[in-house]
């Protein structure tokens, strides 16, 4: 009797599993499927598999945009975003956690106003001041965003929750080797911090790479188009999307941080699991 | 001591990476030192390389003539976005020098100053020569601001072979029995549809249920007796005409189900719907069509023919750096002689190339007849859509309103009724 | 002594200062300084074609209270937040429940889950754009068929419009809530549970008297997030349904886009973003004082 009802569960438990699979998959499945059809077999009936194996669809792309530029700026743009947006914001997660200061909680607490502030509030004035220091229609307004405003203020405080957690003792025995705060904070509390410094760095990424509103109004030039303005810019002379260019854009794009994140997914997983999130 | 070497080296980090940010933007940038070619931008909607090409020839030809080095740069802003884009551009450090003007935004960018004035530069090149009627919308007081590069009737595009499966008569052979008007284009379309499963009509560029939706209305609405609204302020748009024309649309849409419906993506030119309306620009689209096709003027109505043309113009930033120089090349590019080799693509407002022998030949992909049918005979008579200084408001919020439209058992009047609010709002 | 101690404190304090320096500095610049300009613009008629005409005081706020489009756009903004944040609380959390944080399944789920996560959200919303397609060619509708059941024209049919944005939106965050909360479920502390399970507690009310309230930290955490998240909801909905049909997907974030850059009036949509701000800090004001009380390991 009980097997049975064992039995039951684990089949529904599959069954769940399964369909969440399917669910998930399918979206991708279908991108890449049709990225490799015609513009009409795409919107024929659905199909499994390719039905005319377009691969020039994929050399297509590169002429029409330059695509690989494109490439090329969102992953300068997503790099140095996320170094700088976890160097800085660990200095003041520690500064904040640990050393005493006269207007630390004050400090903080204004700090975590931009924690909460979207971009969209305060995206127009943004535009004039890059205006004013001609830093439109570069890639730096996009690298400073993720350093400085919502999602560096989002590492911060991940990582002053973070810096609260780590036992006293192990710096005042640093302290007593005669490391001072510095030295602490380098040899001590970084090393120590990895799993946490990477969720930091993932989320920090990941908002970087969704980045579309700030490139929409900040970039102009197609050559320094970021992926997400690229992929939505496969568009004929007269505004009609050139659908399947865009699929096997899309495709593009998507791949290579999905390798990434299938061969270290145990890695990635962990960090966020054990980072702590709460 | 150790401490103190290591906040200066975290300092010097610091220092560096801030420093690196405007190093990096400057990298984006070319040094253009003062005794190089001037560099001339120059925007558009365009990302044909054909017809680039084209444009940069005209560069050339205009650097040669005036004896100086150009080095231009042409930048291609998706045609959704170009309003926004360029606006934001205009703004900055990388604004064009010369753009060109989508006829709706003309008022607007005309009113802002952005646009520099050149009649002194068009003096040059026998500027009595330009339609009046096609000038209307790109001047004011007196002053001209931009230029028609493209004075563009639309008409219907028309795949043979699907009207060849149906068995009925093509638009083409309707015109020459003179029977081609909205009623009969219905029954064509909802024949094929009926017939072979395939749409019978796709509105223009597919945008006719949203960001061209005047351009899909207007010549029912004007052949019909109707209009949106007129040059002084009479809000026409829920008059009995306008219903009546846009009913025939709806039911078009919703009774007989022959018309591309919203959100749907199936295209004239891969051969997904029998008819659509066009301009000559969209002609080469069909180099590489895989079936047979022809061209006739837009369905006549009550009113008879009323040709809708759509106008594409072309400016000098009047803040730009080199803006004597962009004025300059602006009038030279809508020279007689540049406005003859555009022809083909956009039909010229300047009457010597338009009555010139060469013009009905112009674009290879069109017989002299088809030419002569569908665009010379527009050019002169037609009606540019309405314009206002408003105009981005008014579309944006008209069209909210609009969409109403799209359900099986919308009321048309209500509808325009509601949409007549909302240009009352902005149109005086 | 004493003079060595408060020295030791002056240079922890420099430290201090100097480590937050970076990020207060920025902070100030991009943040803070923005904020006070937007207030300054939503009083001003500015145009982004005709430059600032001015000082109008408080204008742009009696047209706000006049415009019925504004405050359409505000409903949706709340359906689509009402739409998108339980969806994802409740999903994510029953899914971290059921799952447990280290069967096989939950790894492959945890996995195909956090591909869309990792997924540009602009290549998200165009693969749903199609996949949400009118008629049959749609795969959505085609599947739908296949049951008998004829699919509406979601991204074109007020109503659909908005459910067909929420669905897309959750199924691309729904991955991290996941693995947050996987996290969570693993650091529960084992002993309180099989104390729980000792005293004979059902397997409700353990989850209802235990795991809720330990978890409870984490949930407002995700729930601050996914609540600020959906406020922000702007490259679903450009590329989507562009707001329409009919407004009924036009959301805050997007109106203030509409205004400041389609329509230029850059005063009106600085108006609308304090607006916009206004909420944003009475929603996080709320929530932290939730989570304040909710939580007992802080400081």
């Amino acid at each position: 009797m009980k097997t049975d009802r064992n039995i039951a569960y684990n089949i529904i438990y599959y069954i769940v599993i399964a369909a969440i699979v399917v669910v998930f998959i399918y979206p991708f499945w279908w991108m890449v499927t049709n990225s490799l059809n015609n513009i009409n077999e795409i919107f024929g009936k659905p199909t499994l598999l390719p039905k005319s194996w377009m691969w020039e669809n994929y050399i297509e792309i590169f002429r029409v945009q330059p695509f690989a530029r494109h490439y090329l700026n969102t992953v300068i743009v997503a790099l140095l975003g996320t170094l700088g947006n976890v160097l800085v914001s660990a200095l003041s997660g520690y500064a904040f956690a640990r050393l005493r200061f006269p207007g630390r909680s004050a400090l903080f607490i204004l700090l975590l106003t931009a924690l909460m502030m979207p971009i969209e509030v305060t995206i127009v004035p943004m535009y004039f001041m890059m205006n004013g220091i001609g830093a439109n229609d570069t890639l730096v307004p996009l690298v400073l965003i993720p350093i400085f405003c919502s999602q560096g203020a989002f590492s911060a405080f991940l990582l002053r929750q973070h810096f609260i957690t780590v036992p006293k003792e192990l710096e005042e025995a640093a302290r007593l080797d005669g490391l001072r705060p510095v030295g602490i904070f380098f040899r001590i509390m970084l090393p120590i911090s990895v799993p946490v410094l990477s969720s930091a760095a993932i989320l920090a990424f990941l908002s970087v790479w969704n980045m579309y509103l700030e490139p929409l109004v900040f970039v102009s030039s197609l050559d320094k188009f970021t992926l997400p303005l690229s992929l939505s810019n496969f568009n004929d002379t007269y505004g009609l999307p050139q659908w399947n260019l865009q699929l096997a854009a899309t495709t593009l794009s998507v791949i290579p941080v999905m390798a990434f994140y299938l061969v270290f997914q145990n890695k990635i997983s962990n960090a966020m699991v054990t980072s702590g999130m709460k | 001591m150790r401490v103190s070497r290591k906040i200066k080296a975290i300092c010097l980090l610091l220092v560096l990476a801030l420093a690196a940010f405007p190093v990096m933007a400057q990298g984006g940038r070319e040094n253009s030192a003062p005794s190089g070619p001037v560099e001339i931008k120059i925007a558009t909607w365009t990302s044909n390389p054909d017809q680039i090409a084209l444009l940069n020839s005209f560069v050339e030809e205009f650097a040669a003539k005036e004896g100086i080095e150009i080095s231009a740069e042409f930048e291609s802003i998706e045609f959704g976005e170009y309003n926004t884009r360029l606006s934001l551009e205009l703004q900055g450090t990388e604004a064009p020098d010369v753009f060109w003007v989508l006829e709706t935004s003309a008022p607007a960018f005309i009113q802002s100053g952005l646009l520099a004035e050149l009649d002194a530069e068009l003096a040059e090149y026998n500027p009595d020569d330009f339609f009046p009627k096609a000038m209307e919308l790109w001047q004011k007081d007196g002053k001209t601001y931009a230029v028609p590069f493209s004075t563009s009737p639309f008409f219907i595009l028309y795949n043979a072979d699907l009207f060849a499966a149906a068995g009925i008569e093509t638009p083409e052979e309707l015109v020459a029995e003179g029977n081609w008007n909205w009623d009969t284009f219905r029954e064509a379309s909802k024949a094929i549809k009926d017939a072979t499963g395939v749409w019978g009509y796709q509105t223009v560029d597919g945008g006719g249920y949203d960001v061209r939706i005047l351009h899909n209305l207007c010549p029912i609405i004007r052949s019909y007796g109707g209009d949106a609204w007129t040059s002084d302020g009479e809000i026409l748009i829920n008059s009995p005409e306008s219903v009546a024309a846009v009913q025939l649309f709806h039911d078009m849409v919703y009774d007989d189900g022959s018309v591309v419906p919203p959100g749907d993506q199936s295209n004239f030119f891969a051969g997904a719907a029998a008819m659509t309306a066009a301009q000559v620009s969209r002609v080469s689209n069909l180099a590489q069509a895989d079936f047979a096709w022809g061209v006739a003027p837009m369905p006549s109505g009550p009113m008879g023919d009323v040709p809708v043309t759509g106008q594409a113009g072309i400016g000098a930033f009047s803040k730009g750096d080199n803006v004597e120089i962009a004025k300059k090349l602006v009038a030279y590019m809508t020279s007689e002689s540049c406005v003859a080799r555009m022809a083909g693509i956009w039909p010229p407002a300047r009457n010597t190339v338009l009555q010139s022998p060469d013009f009905l030949t112009s674009q290879p992909l069109l017989t002299s007849d088809q030419m002569s049918a569908a665009v010379a005979s527009s050019i002169e008579t037609g009606r540019v859509l309405p314009s206002h200084v408003m105009y981005p408001q008014i579309e944006v919020e008209s069209r909210i309103v609009w969409d109403r439209l799209w359900t099986p058992d919308a009321d048309v009047q209500t509808v325009l009724d509601g949409v007549a609010d909302v240009y009352a709002k902005y149109i005086k | 002594m004493r003079g060595k101690r408060s020295k030791l404190e002056r240079g922890e304090a420099l430290t201090g200062y100097l480590f937050i320096l970076p990020q207060m500095l920025g902070f100030l610049i991009l943040v803070l300084v923005p904020l006070v300009m937007i207030f300054m613009y939503s009083f001003e008629s500015r145009n982004l074609l005709f430059g600032n005409m001015g000082f109008t005081g408080i204008d742009n706020y009696k047209t706000l209270i006049e415009d019925d489009l504004f405050f359409l756009t505000l409903r949706n903004t709340i359906v689509f937040s009402l739409g998108v944040v339980p969806l994802n609380l409740v999903l994510s959390l029953a899914l971290a429940l059921y799952l447990g944080a280290n069967a096989a399944g939950a790894k492959v789920v945890r996995s195909v889950i956090f591909l869309p996560v990792i997924t540009s959200g602009v290549a998200w919303a165009i693969v749903f754009t199609y996949l949400f397609q009118g008629g049959t060619a749609g795969p959505i509708n085609y599947i739908l068929s296949l049951v008998g059941i004829e699919g509406p024209n979601w991204l074109h049919e007020k109503g659909w419009a908005m459910f067909a944005v929420v669905i897309s939106r959750v199924l691309k965050n729904l991955g991290m809530n996941v693995l947050i909360f996987m996290g969570a479920v693993l650091n529960l502390p084992q002993d309180v549970l099989e104390a729980g399970r000792i005293d004979g507690a059902t397997k409700p009310r353990l989850f209802w008297s235990i795991k809720l309230p330990l978890l409870m930290p984490s949930i407002l955490m995700v729930m601050i997030v996914t609540v600020i998240g959906s406020m922000r909801v702007f490259d679903t909905i450009k590329l989507m349904t562009d707001g329409g049909p009919e407004g009924s997907t036009m959301v805050l974030v997007y109106y203030i886009y509409h205004q400041a850059f389609r329509t230029f009036n850059i005063g009106y949509a600085a108006a609308v973003a304090v607006v916009l701000f206004v909420i944003v800090l009475i929603l996080t004001i709320i929530q932290w004082s939730l989570r304040r009380r909710a939580s007992f390991y802080e400081d």
